[in-house]
């Protein structure tokens, strides 16, 4: 678990959040009703109110309830190679579905090989291309089921 | 004198001849389809929308000469499925099926909807929905009469409504008859049936699925235009006074724009496949939804009859809160 | 009587109908222990095909893909920590941590013989009272099913993990998420940013893959970087006990399995709950009556056998409401009524009365496919086992690869640039220690339970007395409310000691 001031900014970004959502989200995305007993807003509200109320009770805990301070501080390179695998994922997909899923799948699978540390280019190779032509046949060409 | 006449009459001819010939060869009477045809259904697999659509598909495709695939885009009551379709390509490749009600009222009742039953090309109805208020066999009252007598006297009844479609033409009817219901919301016509027959609520719209429990529910009044066939001696609401009911059918459609000639052939495949003995028994005798096919330009004049229904119990309904 | 199952097995008994039911089950275990593809991809695509089979054999196919589905997404969970459906997320808690010990075999073997158990459990149940059962189905109301679903919800907070405040916030995140769509009482729109495709709100599978499957992908991605060729898994100890379930351990889990199975097939027989929350509720169960609670989710065995029985233990069940009253359980079982309509079948009250003899042999070709089942599931097993232990580097990015083609199958484009954000977003919640397990469980139950309120709220209207009247579902009220009380004192003590 993260230290007590990481937590505390988190309890806090989740407050400002969810009162923005509260105040100014819902009733920008929600379209009231006039026939409904129960208005659609009812349950979003209880929702993103509650979530306001934790993550501000989170702020309070964590900087004068719990003083342990256990924990590491937020892991940054962590989160920075996620960041660039959902980079990489997200333009796998529109690869996908604007070249075609014979491209954008051995993209896919070359870009994660590579961030994981494979050199070998005759193994990257093969499976870039044996694991998307694989699934290409089995679905599109056997089942039926389109792919892009 | 007469050679110059007869010369320009056979000039006329043949260019007349010419003309036509030009006509036969345009490329709208190229062979259609070409290639498998998509119907996305409005509503999920395994429904009532869902299974005519699967049956007129199998037995049209012969006369197509090409696959259909049934595909199911479920949502809002076919809203999802008519959005997505208002954005296709009107090639005559890819149609859909919904109910009357999805282009009819969809479009009124709410902002998100984006489409109006100007969007559309209609192909053909395929049945009538069944469209009543049933209540369970033990219910203490047998009519509308009834129900409205036992409002009055102070017990407020529930009402299980399966759309706001249903809910609206209810709320009219019972300001009309000066009573008060709980609209129960309830996600489906089976769950509705199951409620009402364990008790948990007073009476039902049923859209012809009350027809598979037999005797252990009663219809009370009839919401459609006419008496329903499997409950003729059950009034409609317009024949107490209640000007509410109208038709609802099954019905296929495409995007505008289809070319005159596909979309003939489809209608002609299509509504003929309606019409086949297979369909026509399993949909009416298992299913209990009569066939009942309007194609065409006269669909559209029905969805537009439709769309005025609903705008004016809309309206009403509005200026009543 | 006798000769009522003699003749149903003798129908079901066919060459067509013995083929259909091996090749579901295979297909229905394939597609359940391949992260990104579920058994209900595999129904949905089989179903057109079915059209050409007789009717006991479509039926019997689709059935047994969907008990193969079952067993199958243990395996994915076990070996891979990447559960193809939520129902199997509780299955991973336990038999992740197991297959890490190198006892993954032992894990499959249980999670596949409590599987079969739970199934063939709550087929007899169907076989037996579901009649009556049906009568009792009846009479849960809208006031009953709020009850129950605010006792579900009430057993499963005690999974929140270590902190409850961030588990209560997850948990109303995912139900928050779940209102995107239509709302259910007058058709109008929340957050639907303009797009149709929201309007029958975030689909399941391709949050649950998002979330739970790929989620897991990118941590595997980013821990065994760099790592060389290994694989995530450590060789097997080849000791017969790691490898095998003894008859003792079997037996000492017979009390759990029972349990769950009990628990499934109740939720099972109510439409609309679903195996995620059976397979949670078994877990939690489980854990709760253990003696050693604190070793659940570090690789007991006995967590395994209650989420798979549980979650198994739905699919008989929930042909309950689907036969009688012809009101399916879950998408499966929507998918299977499709099926019987096309074939001129109408479950209803009459469906025994009119096609008895078919219903008979289905419930044969149902026996045989837990059989078949149990037989190809264990034979299997050592092969998935085999390939789970492909080096890490060429394993995960194909499994990313996969979930990516699994999500565009079942949900299309939409779908897929969908699961890319909640792989995103379930690696958060993993690195900020949110549990996933209740938001999954608040996005699944958010909708019925806002759908009872509503109905409870309105038929109600306003007098409590209505409540008052009706003792079933205040009795469950109780439950949960004394649940919860247990819960955090349990908490509260955990914390403090």
């Amino acid at each position: 678990m993260a230290n007590r001031f990481t937590e505390a900014t988190l309890g806090a970004g989740i407050f400002v959040l969810a009162l923005g959502v509260y105040v100014w989200g819902i009733p920008a995305w929600v379209e009231p009703s006039d026939f409904a007993m129960i208005p659609p807003d009812l349950l979003p509200r209880v929702c993103v109110g509650t979530i306001a109320v934790l993550g501000g009770w989170m702020v309070l805990h964590r900087l004068f309830l719990d003083r342990s301070t256990g924990g590491a501080g937020v892991d940054w390179p962590r989160l920075a190679k996620a960041a660039v695998l959902i980079l990489v994922f997200a333009c796998g997909v529109g690869l996908i579905l604007w070249q075609g899923y014979l491209i954008g799948g051995p993209f896919v699978v070359a870009s994660l090989m590579l961030f994981m540390g494979t050199r070998n280019i005759g193994v990257i190779a093969a499976t870039a291309l044996g694991a998307p032509f694989a699934l290409f046949g089995l679905f599109d060409l056997l089942l039926g089921i389109p792919l892009p | 004198m007469k050679n110059l006449q007869s010369r320009k009459t056979i000039v006329a001819h043949l260019a007349v001849a010419g003309i036509a010939t030009l006509g036969f060869a345009t490329p709208a009477l190229a062979d259609f389809p070409e290639k498998p045809i998509t119907i996305m259904v409005g509503f999920g697999a395994g429904g009532g929308t869902d299974t005519l659509a699967r049956l007129v598909a199998k037995n049209a495709e012969a006369a197509l000469g090409q696959p259909i695939v049934v595909e199911n885009v479920p949502g809002g009551g076919g809203i999802v499925a008519a959005t997505k379709l208002m954005n296709a390509d009107p090639d005559g490749y890819t149609i859909g099926m919904a109910v009357t009600s999805t282009f009819s009222y969809a479009p009124q009742a709410s902002d998100t909807v984006k489409y109006n039953v100007g969007n559309f090309d209609y192909v053909t109805s395929v049945a009538g929905l069944q469209n009543c208020v049933v209540a369970s066999k033990d219910a203490p009252f047998n009519t509308w009469e009834d129900v409205v007598r036992l409002s009055k006297e102070g017990k407020k009844l529930s009402f299980g409504t399966p759309s706001p479609s249903a809910s609206l033409a209810i709320d009219y009817a019972n300001r009309e008859s000066g009573i008060e219901m709980k609209m129960v919301p309830v996600k489906g016509g089976a769950q509705i049936m199951k409620d009402v027959m364990g008790g948990h609520l007073d009476m039902g719209w049923s859209a012809g699925i009350h027809q598979k429990f037999g005797d252990q529910l009663k219809v009370i009044v009839t919401t459609d235009s006419a008496r329903l066939k499997s409950a003729p001696d059950v009034q409609t609401l317009r024949e107490l006074g209640i000007e509410v009911g109208s038709k609802n059918y099954f019905m296929m459609f495409a995007p505008k724009g289809i070319p005159a000639d596909r979309l003939e052939k489809l209608i002609n495949a299509l509504s003929t496949a309606a019409r086949s003995d297979d369909v026509k028994s399993l949909a009416e005798d298992k299913m209990g939804f009569p066939i009942e096919v309007v194609t065409g330009e006269d669909l559209r004049a029905h969805v537009q009859e439709s769309e005025a229904d609903y705008k004016r119990l809309i309206d009403l309904s509005k200026a009543a809160k | 009587m006798l000769d009522i199952i003699i003749t149903a097995f003798q129908d079901a008994l066919t060459v067509q109908t013995v083929v259909l039911i091996i090749l579901g089950v295979f297909i229905g275990q394939l597609f359940g222990a391949i992260p990104g593809l579920s058994a209900l991809t595999a129904i949905a695509i089989a179903v057109p095909m079915t059209y050409y089979f007789t009717p006991v054999g479509a039926l019997a196919f689709l059935v047994a893909m969907n008990k193969g589905g079952t067993v199958g997404g243990s395996i994915s969970a076990i070996l891979l920590n990447t559960p193809g459906s939520p129902e199997a997320a509780a299955t991973a808690f336990d038999g992740h941590p197991l297959a890490k010990q190198g006892k993954g075999l032992k894990a499959m073997r249980m999670a596949l013989f409590s599987s079969v158990s739970g199934d063939l459990l709550s087929d007899l149940v169907l076989f037996a009272v579901s009649a009556p059962l049906a009568v009792l189905a009846l009479r849960m109301g809208p006031t009953e099913m709020l009850a129950v679903i605010l006792f579900a919800m009430t057993i499963i907070a005690g999974l929140v993990g270590k902190s409850m405040l961030k588990g209560l916030i997850a948990a109303f995140f995912g139900i928050l998420l779940a209102t995107v769509g239509l709302d259910p009482e007058s058709g109008t729109g929340r957050f639907l940013f303009d797009s149709p495709d929201l309007m029958d709100g975030l689909p399941i599978s391709a949050v649950g893959i998002g979330i739970l499957a790929m989620g897991e992908v990118l941590r595997q991605l980013i821990l065994m970087r760099n790592q060389g060729n290994v694989s995530h898994l450590p060789m097997g100890s080849g000791r017969k006990e790691d490898e095998t379930v003894s008859w003792a351990e079997y037996r000492s889990n017979i009390p759990t399995i029972l349990r769950s199975a009990g628990i499934g097939t109740f939720i099972g027989a109510l439409p609309g709950i679903g195996s995620s929350a059976a397979g949670f509720i078994g877990y939690n169960t489980a854990m709760r009556r253990s003696k050693k609670p604190e070793s659940f989710g570090k690789g007991n065995i006995t967590g395994v056998a209650a989420t798979e029985a549980a979650n198994s233990a739905v699919v008989g069940s929930n042909f309950i409401p689907l036969l009688s009253l012809g009101i399916p359980g879950n998408v499966a079982a929507a998918l299977i009524l499709g099926a019987f309509v096309v074939h001129g079948i109408t479950p209803g009250p009459n469906l025994m009365q009119e096609q008895g003899r078919l219903v008979y042999a289905v419930f044969a070709a149902m026996m045989l496919a837990n059989a078949t089942n149990l037989i190809l599931g264990y034979v299997g097993m050592r092969f998935f086992a085999l390939i789970a232990r492909t080096p890490a580097q060429i394993i995960f990015p194909v499994i990313g690869l996969l979930c990516l083609t699994g999500a565009f199958i079942t949900t299309g484009e939409f779908g897929m640039k969908l699961v890319v954000g909640f792989a995103a977003l379930g690696f958060l919640f993993r690195i900020f220690d949110f549990s996933f397990v209740t938001f999954i469980i608040g996005f699944v139950l958010g909708p019925i339970f806002e759908l009872a309120f509503r109905q409870t709220y309105i038929l109600a209207d306003g007098d409590i007395s209505y409540l008052l009247d009706r003792p079933v579902a205040l009795i469950i009220f109780g439950f949960s409310i004394v649940t919860l009380l247990r819960t955090m004192y349990r908490h509260m003590k955990r914390r403090a000691g």
